[in-house]
């Protein structure tokens, strides 16, 4: 395959993507009932665009099978086919199939894909159309219809096909045209899409290099920090260097924010993903479910947010298929038929902070403890409403007497738990019987740079993600007490925190005598699945911007240990996730 | 890095390499040059928990966080020399490690013919990474795949995720 024919279809594939949305969110408009003729209009072009420029690059199967899409779309542009419930859940399982076809065509030029159960099923509608209109009035058949459309078939598409496929067997084609047509015919169904958005330029740049960009800057902050402990503690100097370095600093935090800024994406097409399996449960469930969104233009790390959009579905599939109760219930609980799950996107500082919340029947306190006693994944039934509703999150617990396909497999949250907790990132669970329940999960807005705090243990400085901490607190305020001289504990506020020695967790040191030290040292609170945790430490040394590094392979898995750090002096030091020290009970129970 | 390394040097055209040779304690030792990215003396070593003894902590190395082992201690080694030292930044796998060692000696070119690929003396040196032992200036020096083996080694002084050794 030449070069450039490679090219060419790299192009489509790349550009197809998000034509491929965008016509899912029209289809999904379509299926919701609120579609313009304009908007039919457009998602007819878009169809009819893909089809050429797919055949144009030589994906014949792919333009084939869009063909079959189109004359569907053809039938509801003319007012002869109303895009029901029916038609639109073919047309987007069409969708979902070109998709994968195209995911499979990026690995493989050569790729198939079988596409046969819903040529028939688009053929179905079709036909359904004209037999419907043959009975009724003799106006013209569809088909007819069809072929009209063949006519302005892509002047150039026809021309492209036969170059590029097969250079040399027909009519030249000057090479400028050749190379331009296929993206231009593209990009103007999006410009059609997109009428509203200000046209602006950009620039595709691989992800290596922007996080090559963004290490630099990352190390150009560190060194920034360094340089001003450095003048702090110098009186001499001249008063323009002085200048000049607050100047400095002032633009390292720009360009930092600038740079940080190069991999964050809104987190709207994550919504309209959402909608879409909303809208495939409520339809396998024979529910009505409206999805409200809020805050589409909140903009989260590309990784950040492809790693969190599996979970997020999950959360969102599971208010649907838990949380919704069936229509009938609703109705006798005196709730609207239709019911609605509203997911929400804000940003707090240094956080982005994404809600999912139905209006269904809340998580019901008593029911989650007798199901986990049952299963045995606790002993104890005597749990704070916090504690219990977070059972939720244990591996191998599932509400749902039947095991439904949606959500009920017993899998799920424990691995929606695990993707927050790997994102360095915080899950929380409102709820009210009868009323609802709202899921928040908390991200960083960013992977490669957290606030830190940095505390001191025996003279080791180590940094705790300021994400997972709740306060810090003077333990010199409260009376440390103990259980059978083990199991330490102070009394928050009327909570009974287990008071664990992070000097003990992490370097095997034996407790301090209580009298003596202890009393006097601060110590940081995180919570954990309902419950709070102090950890007792040396010193707090306050809070701040911390690059992460990646440990090499000889210390990967230390326990709580999950990244290295270059601090603001330029010492290397060590993050550390509470969380596990948490999780690892045994800790609590070691003196 | 292991013995392919090994092997691809024996059988190199001219039928010799390049070695940085130090030493531990009294003993001389060599390493193939092209698996050391950097000498330098050594900066402030961070330790971390949950590693075995030999393994002595992190350094800042430009940016990156690099893990340091004393080869002393790795091989059990005495040595007269307690805080002082060079490291030496090597190219293992995965991300790059430091080595510590008593002092740098020389770079020599040490014919193949003067390398005894399988010698039969006992050495803490896992045979693996025993790339021979060179025969040079009067001296026996033992030639070790140090990359291959530090990266080969355990570490860690836990089993797995939160169990202690």
């Amino acid at each position: 395959m030449d070069p450039f024919e490679i090219e060419i279809k790299q192009t489509f594939l790349e550009e197809s993507q998000q034509l491929l949305d965008d016509a899912e969110e029209a289809f999904l408009a379509m299926d919701a009932g609120n579609h313009s003729p304009e908007q039919v209009d457009q998602i007819f072009r878009l169809a009819h665009n893909f089809k050429g420029s797919a055949k144009a690059v030589g994906f014949d199967q792919v333009s084939q099978f869009a063909h079959k899409t189109e004359d569907v779309l053809s039938l509801i542009r003319t007012g002869q086919l109303y895009p029901n419930r029916k038609v639109c859940t073919v047309l987007l399982k069409a969708l979902d199939v070109l998709k994968a076809f195209i995911a499979g065509l990026k690995k493989d030029f050569d790729f198939k894909q079988d596409t046969t159960q819903l040529e028939q099923d688009l053929m179905a509608l079709c036909a359904s159309v004209s037999e419907s209109a043959d009975a009724a009035s003799p106006i013209e058949v569809p088909k007819d219809d069809g072929k009209k459309q063949e006519i302005p078939e892509d002047f150039f598409a026809a021309a492209l096909s036969s170059a590029a496929a097969t250079p040399g067997e027909s009519a030249p084609v000057p090479e400028a045209v050749l190379s331009q047509n296929v993206p231009i015919a593209m990009r103007e169904v999006k410009k059609a899409l997109e009428t509203n958005s200000a046209s602006e330029e950009s620039v595709r740049v691989s992800t290596r290099k922007l996080d090559q960009l963004l290490n630099l800057v990352g190390e150009m902050v560190v060194n920034q920090t360094v340089m001003n402990n450095h003048r702090v503690s110098q009186t001499t100097g001249s008063e323009h260097a002085v200048q000049t370095l607050s100047y400095m600093s002032k633009i390292v935090n720009e360009l930092q924010d600038a740079a940080m800024s190069l991999r964050m994406m809104p987190i709207k097409p994550l919504f309209q993903r959402m909608r879409r399996s909303l809208r495939d449960v409520a339809e396998a469930q024979g529910k009505d479910i409206e999805l409200a969104t809020e805050g589409e233009h909140v903009e989260l790390d590309k990784t950040v947010l492809e790693k969190i959009t599996d979970p997020l579905t999950h959360l969102m599939r599971n208010a649907a298929d838990h949380g919704v109760e069936p229509v009938e219930v609703r109705l006798a609980a005196g709730k609207p038929a239709k019911a609605t799950v509203t997911m929400k996107a804000e940003q707090q500082e240094d956080h982005v902070l994404i809600t999912i919340s139905d209006d269904g029947k809340g998580l019901n306190k008593d029911v989650l403890i007798k199901k986990a006693l049952e299963k045995g994944l606790i002993r104890d039934g005597n749990l704070s409403d916090q504690e219990a509703y977070a059972l939720i999150f244990k591996p191998g617990f599932s509400t749902k007497e039947q095991v439904t396909d949606i959500s009920g497999r017993g899998v799920g949250m424990d691995v929606v738990q695990k993707a927050v907790d790997d994102l360095k990132g915080q899950i929380s669970i409102q709820t009210e019987l009868g009323k609802g329940t709202s899921f928040t999960v908390s991200l960083p807005l960013s992977l490669s740079i957290i606030a830190g705090m940095v505390v001191s243990i025996d003279q080791r400085k180590y940094v705790i993600p300021v994400s997972q901490l709740v306060e810090t607190i003077e333990y010199q305020k409260m009376k440390i007490e103990t259980t059978t001289g083990k199991g330490r504990m102070i009394n928050l506020r009327g909570e009974v925190l287990p008071v664990l020695s992070l000097n003990q967790i992490l370097h095997g040191t034996r407790l301090p005598n209580m009298q003596e030290s202890s009393e006097r040292h601060p110590g940081v609170v995180t919570i954990r699945r309902g419950r709070k945790v102090s950890f007792e430490v040396d010193e707090i040394i306050g809070q701040q911007q911390v690059v992460l590094k990646k440990l090499g392979p000889e210390m990967q898995d230390l326990p709580g240990i999950i990244a290295g750090a270059v601090l603001g002096n330029g010492e290397p030091g060590l993050i550390l996730n509470l969380h596990e020290f948490v999780e690892e009970r045994k800790f609590a129970h070691v003196n | 890095m292991s013995t392919e390394s090994s092997e691809a040097l024996a059988t190199n055209s001219s039928g010799s390499a390049s070695y940085l040779l130090f030493r531990l304690g009294g003993e001389l030792f060599g390493v193939d040059l092209l698996t050391v990215l950097e000498v330098k003396k050594i900066p402030e070593i961070k330790p971390v928990p949950y590693m075995k003894p030999a393994f002595k902590g992190v350094v800042n190395l430009r940016g990156q966080i690099v893990g340091v082992v004393d080869l002393r201690a790795q091989f059990d080694i005495k040595s007269e020399v307690q805080n002082l030292g060079m490291i030496l930044i090597l190219d293992t796998p995965g991300a790059p490690m430091a080595a510590i060692v008593d002092e740098l000696v020389s770079v020599e070119e040490i014919l193949d013919s003067q390398i005894d690929r399988e010698p039969l003396v006992e050495t803490k040196v896992p045979t693996k990474f025993l790339m021979g032992i060179a025969k040079k200036n009067e001296r026996l020096m033992t030639l070790i795949d140090i990359a291959g083996c530090l990266a080969e080694t355990e570490l860690r002084s836990v089993q797995q995720k939160g169990k202690a050794a």
